[in-house]
């Protein structure tokens, strides 16, 4: 009877092994189907890299303050209107806009994407501003670690730096805003 | 001699208090108060012909090169809401060779919230868009000069440019865009200089800096619209009221002005209303104002005088700008504030060309045609401004 099943498991087997070869037989032209899903799947992978890899390219300009700031986040207008000189007070003390030296990329970007100024633009802005108005311009400081430091010992300042540089100070940082820059 | 030797000790006593000045607001603020000093000057050749009558001493007629206002502004926050403006003028008269010193604005504010400043002193009178945002600043502006109407108060401008007093002032944003607003009150201006020994004429505006020669004061107000879906565009309305009475060379002589019809006027009610609109953006700089005067001689007889100007320039490569502006101011003849001031009818069209050496320097250059009743003539003139 063993044997008998096992005959019968080996006539089965046959069976099937005749039955997934007749698969096989069929399924030649799917062979191609099968090469083009892999040609399919390689170039997704090679598109996802590549978007992986624009991804990367998007950075953050992060809006900061010191701990003491009397606010805990601001809107891209109310940025814009501060490096413009037309905010002037905050919870009633008067804020300090940092800037960045023009040798910063960083500040070619903010000019650009976020006051949508050029860099004569801006100079030839506030030239006018402070004959018509008076006032103070925004500071400039050499790099982002020095405007983090400035941001942190001055009362009512504000400045903008790369998002991946505050890491290192988070704990003495607020983060007023995050602006993603392509 | 005597003349001589006291010419020289004006200029002495000049000199010294220029060094004052400077010492004062270079050093001491700057260490003391932490006050900042910027300023604008300017070289300048002028030369016209054709002009008539041609007078061999018209130093335009000869070739002039004209040292511009020395202009100095500083500026401090003393405090949060606390801060100081004031802004001197060094200028010397072409025709006279005289040189004066002028305090062009002192001011000290005190900033309630971004939508309300009060002001105390003397101010850049907020009436004209460009006297408000250019002023002594020819770096700032593209052209070699300003259109005439907005000329200075002693130098024939037709509108008040200065305003002693007080002014309240601020920046609304909202969903329709941003607004800004002026209004300043003070003392009223003078004409002053008025010549009626054959025909008046050669009056000027005083802003009556030191001292104010009636109970009427002067009242102006200015409100701006620049729409946030439109960057650069700015539309703005604004308007002037002040009484004004005569004098003569001394300023205090009182002067009956005779119109060409015959009616004398001592005092005048003046309203002046202008509209602005400005867009500088997308390298495109226009700009454009028209004022009304309406001018009320208490005889029951009010006159209507016009003066506009259109000025556009396009920016290449942010370093060159063609530019042209047309200008006219068209008078009654009968009007006694424009018989005192000696006012004509005045077309003027320019076209030139501006370099930008670097953001802070240009060197400008300029074709003008003048035509008056009286006169047609061109001019050309080259300048070399500066902002430090």
């Amino acid at each position: 009877m063993g044997l008998c099943i096992l005959k019968d498991e080996a006539t089965e087997l046959k069976t099937v092994f005749a039955d997934t070869q007749l698969k096989t037989k069929k399924s030649v032209p799917s062979t191609l189907t099968k090469w083009a899903g892999m040609v399919f799947l390689l170039a997704l992978s090679i598109l996802s890299m590549v978007g992986a890899g624009a991804a990367a390219e998007i950075k953050e300009i992060a809006v900061i303050s010191g701990k003491s700031f009397p606010a805990d986040a601001m809107t891209l207008e109310e940025i814009r209107e501060i490096y413009r000189g037309e905010k002037q007070l905050i919870g009633g003390q008067r804020l300090k806009p940092i800037d960045q030296r023009d040798t910063q990329a960083i500040r070619i970007q903010f000019l650009n994407k976020v006051l949508n100024f050029s860099g004569d633009e801006y100079v030839t802005y506030w030239n006018n501003r402070l004959f018509r108005e008076g006032g103070i311009p925004p500071i400039p400081k050499n790099n982002s670690a020095d405007v983090i430091s400035a941001v942190q010992d001055t009362d009512g300042a504000i400045g903008y730096v790369w998002l991946s540089d505050t890491t290192d100070s988070k704990a003495n940082l607020k983060i007023l805003l995050t602006i993603p820059i392509r | 001699m005597e003349k001589e030797q006291g010419r020289f000790r004006t200029i002495r006593s000049n000199f010294i208090i220029v060094i004052l000045l400077i010492t004062n607001f270079l050093v001491l603020p700057s260490i003391v108060f932490g006050m900042e000093l910027q300023g604008f000057s300017d070289v300048t050749y002028t030369f016209d012909w054709h002009k008539q009558p041609a007078t061999a001493s018209d130093p335009y007629t000869n070739g002039t090169v004209e040292l511009g206002e020395l202009d100095f502004f500083a500026r401090a926050n003393l405090s949060d809401r606390v801060d100081f403006l004031t802004e001197f003028n060094f200028s010397a008269d072409p025709n006279t060779n005289e040189g004066s010193v002028d305090i062009e604005r002192l001011q000290i504010g005190y900033l309630v919230n971004d939508a309300l400043k009060i002001q105390a002193g003397r101010f850049h009178n907020v009436l004209s868009y460009w006297n408000m945002t250019y002023h002594h600043g020819r770096q700032l502006y593209t052209t070699v000069d300003r259109p005439d109407f907005v000329k200075f108060e002693d130098d024939g401008g037709l509108i008040p440019t200065h305003t002693v007093g007080l002014s309240i002032g601020g920046h609304l944003d909202t969903r329709m865009g941003g607004f800004e607003y002026d209004i300043m009150g003070g003392n009223g201006p003078r004409v002053q200089n008025v010549d009626c020994t054959t025909t008046c004429g050669g009056g000027s505006l005083s802003p009556n800096s030191t001292g104010d020669d009636s109970k009427n004061k002067a009242g102006t107000f200015m409100l701006r619209w620049m729409p946030g879906a439109i960057r650069g565009l700015g539309i703005g309305i604004s308007g002037n009221i002040q009484q004004l009475r005569f004098y003569g060379a001394d300023g205090v002589t009182p002067v009956t002005i005779i119109s060409p019809d015959g009616t004398l006027t001592n005092v005048v009610l003046q309203q002046i209303y202008g509209v602005n609109l400005v867009y500088m953006a997308h390298n495109i700089e226009f700009i454009t104002e028209g004022y009304q005067f309406r001018d009320y001689n208490y005889h029951g007889q009010s006159y209507l005088d016009y003066t506009w100007y259109a000025q556009i320039g396009l920016k290449i490569k942010n370093r060159f700008i063609p530019y042209a502006r047309f200008e006219r101011t068209t008078v009654l003849a009968d009007d006694p504030y424009f018989v005192a001031l000696g006012t004509q009818d005045i077309s003027k069209s320019i076209a030139g060309l501006r370099f930008n050496l670097i953001p802070s320097s240009s060197i400008k250059a300029e074709v003008q045609s003048i035509s008056t009743p009286s006169n047609k003539y061109n001019e050309v003139a080259v300048q070399w401004a500066f902002a430090f």
